[in-house]
């Protein structure tokens, strides 16, 4: 988890939008010592929804901060999109799957989209 | 206890709200179809990626590749983008199928997991983070089933055992294995739900194998939450109760707490699909605005 890169990125833009580690904390409904602990990458896993409420205060990307935290990861090379199959558009109760299984997941919810809509 | 999750208090705060939008609160059973379009969601009714005519269309590599993964793995799935719930229609337990669809309003409705679909097509998520995006939505489908502490409010007008469950799994609307977990971890005494695997493991003495453990705050705070791959008789006195249920009434048994203190205990044992139901309790005075006591009978 490259936590060093999320920390950093966390103080540069709270800095650049002027506010204290209080002022920050209080809109993100956080502690500003855990803002801190975030800041100074003390935080082994941050939350996704603490991350979430810092997006939206801070104004950056979320997705940026969930793959500064390590939570979202690039998909094995050899298997990209080939039929637009986007891992994220989709959401699973199941058992847990490899990478491999989730990835022809994907593929096959991709295409029964594009079935169904040729078929519509 | 109830799930130890960060985000505990955003998602209680999330599903109260959805309740609310949905005019579902106090409303019994819980009206899951008016959650799910709340959440301006559908549940697929005709075709969906689970049905065998899908199947036998889709290309040959992608048919091998889903056999691998074998059926019964996967029990539902949310497509964000067609807004749509598919549930796998194998599962024909009413509220199973309640509760897996709202795990999937569960993805939807919290917005750090909902946002994520407009992510990069070149980007997944790390596995701890979908074990933990599987545990919140696991959550937010108990907290919308149950109302938040509006259940345990019900729940508290019954004398403790395993015939309280089963009247408000009726009630509810939810499965046995979902409300008895809800019931143990949200009860006020000390109380403990315990899943076995539905055959004995070993005789003599006898032992079954764990699936999962549910208990309540004060259960934690008396005897710990250590439990065994493997529980038997001599050491869990209470699993006598599963061939004996008068044992587990009015047969002396007592379990040990943190002090080592023989505390006594009663326990009621039920056969169902999942495995052995047992739950135990330390028994205490209990003050009912309107007491059910409802006695158990045979396997669910």
């Amino acid at each position: 988890m490259d936590t060093e890169k999320l920390g950093d990125r966390l103080r540069q833009v709270r800095k650049m939008r002027g506010w204290s580690l209080r002022e920050a904390a209080e809109k993100a409904n956080i502690s500003p010592a855990y803002l801190q602990k975030l800041e100074q990458d003390r935080v082994r896993s941050p939350s996704p929804n603490v991350l979430y409420a810092l997006a939206e205060q801070l104004k950056v990307p979320y997705s940026e901060l969930m793959k500064l935290a390590g939570y979202v990861v690039p998909r094995d090379g050899r298997s990209r999109k080939p039929l637009g199959d986007n891992m994220l558009a989709h959401a699973l109760s199941s058992e847990d799957l490899t990478r491999e299984e989730a990835e022809e997941l994907a593929k096959y919810l991709a295409w029964f989209r594009s079935d169904k809509g040729s078929r519509a | 206890m109830l799930d130890d999750l960060n985000s505990g208090k955003d998602i209680a705060r999330l599903s109260e709200e959805l309740l609310s939008r949905a005019d579902a609160a106090g409303r019994w059973p819980t009206p899951v179809d008016d959650l799910v379009a709340a959440s301006k969601l559908e549940v697929a009714e005709e075709e969906s990626p689970f049905s065998i005519s899908v199947l036998k269309r889709a290309p040959k590599h992608l048919k091998k590749a889903l056999a691998a993964i074998g059926s019964g793995r996967i029990r539902a799935i949310l497509d964000r983008r067609e807004r749509t719930v598919h549930v796998d229609p194998g599962i024909d337990n009413a509220g199973r199928r309640a509760f897996l669809q709202l795990h999937e309003v569960g993805h939807d409705l919290l917005p750090w997991q909902a946002e994520l679909a407009y992510a990069d097509n070149d980007s997944t998520l790390s596995p701890s983070t979908n074990r933990l995006f599987e545990r919140e939505a696991n959550q937010t489908a108990a907290e919308l089933l149950f109302q938040g502490a509006r259940f345990a409010a019900m729940a508290s007008e019954y004398e403790t055992g395993l015939g309280a469950v089963a009247d408000l799994k009726k009630r509810t609307g939810a499965s046995l294995r979902a409300t008895l977990r809800r019931y143990a971890e949200g009860h006020a005494g000390a109380v403990c739900a315990i899943y076995l695997m539905p055959s004995p493991c070993r005789a003599e003495p006898t032992a079954y194998r764990r699936r999962e453990v549910s208990q309540s705050a004060a259960w934690s705070r008396r005897f710990g939450s250590a439990w065994p791959y493997v529980l038997d008789e001599a050491a869990f006195p209470f699993i006598a109760a599963i061939a004996d249920p008068a044992i587990g009434q009015d047969g002396g048994l007592t379990w040990p707490d943190l002090d080592s203190e023989p505390i006594p205990m009663k326990a009621e044992a039920i056969k169902t699909s999942f495995g052995v139901a047992l739950l135990v309790w330390v028994p205490r005075r209990e003050v009912f605005r309107r007491k059910r006591r409802l006695v158990v009978a045979g396997s669910v």
